[in-house]
């Protein structure tokens, strides 16, 4: 799961992960969308200055004049073009012709932003085919409000459910409503067959 | 060592009680009798669907009591969430469950006017073990009367020195296990009951599952919002884990109709809710996995 690549730009990371919470977070049904809260806010900016930019690593001045820089830290080692404003063509910088534009693998980075203090959050995301198929992100925020921030836009990342069958997995039990009221299911069962319902 | 289990109806679902492991001196016959009549015996005071149950007795007119220790419990937990939620989670929507057409005889049939519950002050009193009754009323604890038997069953089960044990009462489950093994527990699908759209996995707490999958009748279910007067449509089903089944039913209940954030700072407990377009929202350290598309 940790596997570290170094070949993406890490704003492009950021950006991409950002523009996703975005999209996430503009379907969510009880999301709490405040433009108060700082945090809340300067993730929106970021990602909307990066959006513009097609995501293609040139995102060096994402968010400046905010209070909050997006600054993005590599965690990978050996980094080629982190953040340098390249048109990083997905970091495939050798020539060879290849049909996706990002390596598979999981890509880690920490975005900073100023909020009376640095505050970090952790960002990790599994690129397969081109296509985001894994995002976590990990609250660090020192400051007690920032952390409740961080939690809400953690937890405003949001995808569609598919279901597995039982059968197809080992479980101990199954949660759920279907084995409910005895005295319900034979009531509706009563009032069906009368047609009533 | 086979697990022993016991199966059996009661509070209107099924019941199955694994016991993983057990002294030589085991009496499964005996206790397994004491289980029952402890479940028994609870519907007996609680039930709003028994006319004659202890809580229809002293509700039906105003009154003083003395609750007994183990009510205190579960009058606690309401009064809190009552609090909490600005009204939203309260006993006394039994009324407006009967007038919707959840009543003891499962008419499903809803009145023309629907009553909002009145204000907890304006009919209760309650200062443990002080119960005023002020006006004649109806309690209804179905949203973690479920949780809260489960609680009082597993302390049955450790009083006996029995520490490997799964309770499940209708999919609402308590897991300890001494040998510390974790039990993988399929979070139904609401639209697919042969199908789970995640897993979780317990050790040593509860998981509770909310959804009016299955209790729908016209524009309701057995969950109605006392504000709204309508039955939740946004979210289809919640699943919450938590040390005790009583918290993890409450919540699991709640989550239908309260933002999570009102929860979040006051207990510990994971969380799993499922929307009416398919996504879902999970806490952040939830202990499972959640299958996407």
């Amino acid at each position: 799961m940790k596997k570290q690549n170094s070949y993406l730009p890490n704003l492009m990371i950021l950006s991409a992960v950002l523009t996703l919470a975005f999209v996430a977070t503009g379907c969510g049904v009880t999301t709490p969308a405040t433009n108060s809260d700082n945090s809340t806010s300067t993730v929106s900016t970021n990602v909307n200055t990066s959006t513009k930019g097609n995501g293609l690593g040139n995102g060096n001045g994402n968010g400046n004049g905010n209070n909050a820089s997006g600054n993005v830290k590599n965690t990978n080692t050996g980094s080629s073009n982190s953040g340098n404003g390249m048109m990083g063509n997905g970091g495939n910088g050798n020539g060879m012709m290849n049909r996706f534009a990002y390596k598979d693998g999981t890509y880690s980075a920490n975005g900073e932003y100023f909020v009376e203090g640095k505050e970090v959050i952790g960002v990790s995301l599994t690129v397969q085919n081109d296509i985001i198929t894994d995002v976590s992100v990990t609250p660090q925020a020192r400051d007690k409000t920032s952390k409740g921030y961080q939690l809400m836009f953690v937890d405003n990342f949001k995808s569609q459910v598919i279901g597995k069958k039982i059968a197809d997995l080992k479980l101990g039990k199954v949660s759920g409503a279907s084995l409910t009221t005895q005295g319900f299911n034979n009531a509706v069962s009563i009032i069906k067959s009368q047609a009533a319902l | 060592m086979d697990p022993k289990s016991l199966n059996f109806e009661a509070i209107g679902t099924h019941w199955q009680i694994d016991i993983l492991d057990y002294s030589p001196f085991f009496n499964e016959a005996n206790f397994f009798e004491v289980i029952k009549n402890r479940v028994e015996e609870f519907e007996q005071i609680y039930s709003r669907f028994r006319e004659n149950s202890w809580l229809r007795q002293i509700t039906g007119k105003a009154g003083e009591y003395y609750l007994p220790v183990e009510t205190k419990k579960i009058f606690d937990l309401y009064f809190e969430f009552y609090q909490l939620t600005g009204g939203i989670f309260t006993p006394l929507i039994a009324e407006t469950l009967i007038d919707a057409g959840y009543d003891e005889k499962y008419s499903l049939k809803a009145k023309e006017v629907i009553k909002k519950p009145k204000k907890i002050v304006e009919v209760l009193d309650y200062n443990f073990p002080k119960l005023v009754i002020k006006e004649k009323t109806i309690l209804d604890f179905g949203a973690c009367g479920k949780g809260y038997i489960i609680d009082l069953v597993a302390q049955i089960l450790q009083d006996e020195n029995i520490f490997s044990f799964c309770i499940d009462a209708g999919g609402d489950i308590f897991y300890q296990n001494r040998g510390k093994e974790k039990m993988p527990i399929g979070l139904e699908n609401p639209h697919d009951f042969s199908e789970v759209i995640g897993v979780a996995k317990i050790l040593n707490q509860s998981i509770c599952s909310s959804s009016g999958s299955r209790r729908k009748w016209g524009n309701f279910t057995h969950l109605i919002n006392p504000k709204t007067l309508e039955s939740p449509k946004e979210v289809i089903a919640t699943w919450v884990i938590a040390d005790t089944a009583i918290l993890a039913d409450a919540l699991a209940t709640s989550l239908h109709m309260v933002d999570k954030r009102v929860f979040l700072e006051k207990y510990k407990f994971e969380y799993v809710i499922m929307y009416a377009d398919n996504t879902v929202d999970k806490s952040v350290n939830f202990p499972g996995e959640i299958f996407l598309s």
